[in-house]
């Protein structure tokens, strides 16, 4: 459905390494960070491993979007390290963690609010034309971007948008949600990250997303879900982790728990077994 | 109430009825907004025919038409520098005051300190640019909102002014080469229209063919969704302002020469026009969004409605009346147009 060597896809950096075939893509260790007296993370892990839906779940606050973040770049943790594909990073911000392939729909959309459709799923890596006026004049492509914009606004089926031209605040907030989704999943080389992705999605668009989900899990590139959503959890997702008070309290295979009990940890209705925690 | 069947059907397609114009290549749009983008000009054109027929000898001769243009080059510089602040969603009220800086400083170091035409117009541009770094940093870096922070700048640039000059007007010994800067032509267009007519090609190039225009406006419209998208959200706004300080130094050195003196009170005064530009501007072409060629037109409009009412007898206090009236019409009418449109 998406075309990889056309369109918005760039080149990707795909980096698979044959000997890297069982080492996890992303792995986070002891990530902590702090907003003056609220501890939002505190010393949380986090592992994804290659060709997985790993969903992350977790009452209100419980650190999911500081705990993504932290992997987008969009959040500098106070301690902890990531590691991507074995090799240790510091992200100083979101451009470090998508040069690394990783891509990130954010809980409240990062949308600019009065630039067109195409300006927006192009914001921050905009084509330029080719030769001079490219890297000498930073000659921008419009042509190219509104034509790739609705190539992959077609082939993802997303959603229906009446003019490319349209500006994104005047959009409905599930058409801004499926820009967003649709330009992490052009985009996101390594890792796509999703953060309550259908919360503003009708069932139709849901249904489209989470088929989207598992399309990129089927391209190789694993993916993070974020959603309070237990049914899309449990038919998406091959591991789910579970995010309590900051820490992940348990990480269980999808096969091996059932909806009540992990509705149970999240809340903290029942303790974690020793079974329960597995990178 | 039940409504016929023909009416509900738009609705409820989502798709609401109105009337659209065809634009070159091919695009359609509603005819509101396509109202609300030639307004303006439509204006200028109005105001142009009516003085022309009014006052057939004076107004429309290419004499008067280069004086008006001149007198307001100078204006268009600065609120073309104005509008990368605005832009980014920040205020510069120094920008004024920044200009006049740059006035004093031109005209001060060669007349005073006897330096070279060449390097006072340096360091005029430079000290300008810094003004905007330091407006800048103190709005990024330290986190002061940028209204505090450039009232400040303002009100410090002014003292220093009053110190260097001591309520003088530099009149002896301006080089005659910086007068040629503000009062020479090209081609029979007096420079200052060339300098600004030039910068604004550059500015409107920057801010919508490259992707930092794109970044800019983006930062406008939303600093944390241009943030997580990787935009440099601090540079970039620290660009604007060292952009609106240089763009204020390059006016100041340009009022310098169509003066040919220094006078320490011409800076200010152009604060609110500049304002007044930027918004009028914000008004056409692409209606809800600070742009160059709308700023262009407006400042035009005002200068062609002020002259054109001076040359058919209107009494001294037209102009100020005219402006104000024009800003908050034009942008009440655009409001109107927009409202409907989308
Ligand atoms: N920028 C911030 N400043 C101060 N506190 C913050 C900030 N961001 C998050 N927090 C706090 O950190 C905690 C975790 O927030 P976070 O957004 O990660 O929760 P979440 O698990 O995503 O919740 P939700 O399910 O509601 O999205 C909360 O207590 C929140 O108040
Ligand atoms: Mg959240």
């Amino acid at each position: 459905m998406i075309s990889p060597g056309r369109g918005p896809v760039p080149a990707a950096k795909t980096v698979t390494a044959p000997d890297q075939g069982s080492l996890p893509v992303l792995v986070a260790r002891g990530l902590t960070k702090r907003y003056g007296h609220v501890t939002a993370l505190d010393g949380t892990d986090l592992t994804l491993r290659r060709d997985e839906v790993l969903a992350v779940i977790g009452d209100n606050g419980a650190g999911k979007s500081t705990l993504i973040k932290c992997l987008s770049g969009a959040v500098v943790p106070d301690e902890g390290t990531i590691e991507v594909d074995g090799r240790r990073v510091a992200f100083r911000g979101p451009l470090d963690a998508r040069a690394a392939g990783i891509e990130t729909v954010y809980q409240h959309l990062a949308i600019a609010p009065a630039r067109d459709i195409a300006a927006n799923l192009y914001l921050g890596r905009e084509l330029r034309r080719k030769g001079f006026a490219g890297w000498g004049l930073r000659l921008l492509d419009r042509k190219a971007m509104r034509a790739n914009t609705r190539e992959l606004l077609d082939s993802l089926g997303l959603l229906t948008i009446q003019s490319l031209d349209q500006a994104a605040e005047t959009l409905s907030g599930g058409q801004r949600q499926g820009i967003a989704v649709a330009r992490a999943a052009a985009f996101g080389s390594r890792v796509v990250i999703m953060d309550e992705p259908t919360a503003a999605l009708g069932v139709k668009e849901s249904r489209k997303v989470l088929d989207l989900i598992l399309e990129i899990k089927n391209r190789g590139i694993p993916v993070i879900l974020i959603s309070h959503d237990m049914p899309h959890v449990f038919e998406v997702a091959d591991r789910i982790h579970i995010q309590r008070l900051g820490r992940r309290i348990a990480c269980v295979p999808t096969a091996d728990i059932t909806m009540p009990e992990a509705v149970a940890l999240m809340t903290g209705a029942s303790q974690p077994g020793p079974g329960h925690t597995q990178d | 109430m039940t409504a016929p069947a023909d009416q509900l059907a738009p609705a409820a397609s989502g798709v609401r009825e109105v009337r659209s114009v065809r634009l070159p290549g091919g695009r359609r749009e509603p005819l509101a907004l396509f109202m609300a983008r030639v307004a303006l000009p439509l204006l200028l054109l109005v105001l142009l025919v009516v003085f022309s027929l009014l006052r057939p000898a004076t107004f429309f001769t290419l004499d008067n038409l280069g004086t008006v243009l001149t007198l307001q080059a100078v204006l268009g510089v600065l609120a073309l520098g104005l509008l990368l602040p605005l832009i980014v969603g920040e205020l510069d009220l120094s920008v004024a005051a920044n200009l006049g800086l740059g006035v004093i400083l031109v005209t001060g170091l060669t007349s005073q300190q006897r330096l070279p035409l060449v390097v006072a117009i340096v360091v005029a541009a430079v000290v300008c640019t810094l003004v905007g770094v330091v407006n800048g940093l103190l709005v990024t870096k330290v986190g002061i909102n940028s209204f505090i922070v450039t009232i400040g700048m303002s009100t410090v640039i002014g003292g220093l002014v009053s110190a260097y000059t001591q309520g003088n007007v530099f009149y002896d010994g301006i080089p005659p080469a910086l007068v040629t800067i503000g009062q020479g032509r090209l081609l029979g267009v007096p420079l200052p229209v060339v300098y600004a007519v030039v910068l604004a090609i550059v500015v409107w190039y920057v801010l919508s063919h490259t992707p930092v225009g794109r970044y800019l406006y983006a930062i406008g419209g939303s600093r944390e969704a241009a943030r997580l998208s990787g935009v440099p959200v601090r540079g970039l706004t620290l660009a604007a302002f060292a952009g609106a300080g240089l763009l204020a130094g390059v006016a100041g050195i340009v009022q310098a020469g169509i003066l040919g003196s220094g006078n320490p009170t011409v800076g200010p005064p152009l604060l609110l026009p500049a304002y007044a530009a930027a918004f009028l501007g914000a008004t056409a072409i692409q209606p809800g969004v600070f742009n160059v060629w709308g700023t262009i037109i407006a400042v035009v409009t005002i200068q062609v409605g002020t002259t054109g009412l001076a040359l058919v007898g209107a009494p001294f206090w037209i102009e100020p009346v005219f402006t104000g009236l024009a800003l908050i019409l034009a942008v009440a009418t655009a409001r109107y147009l927009r409202g409907e449109a989308l």
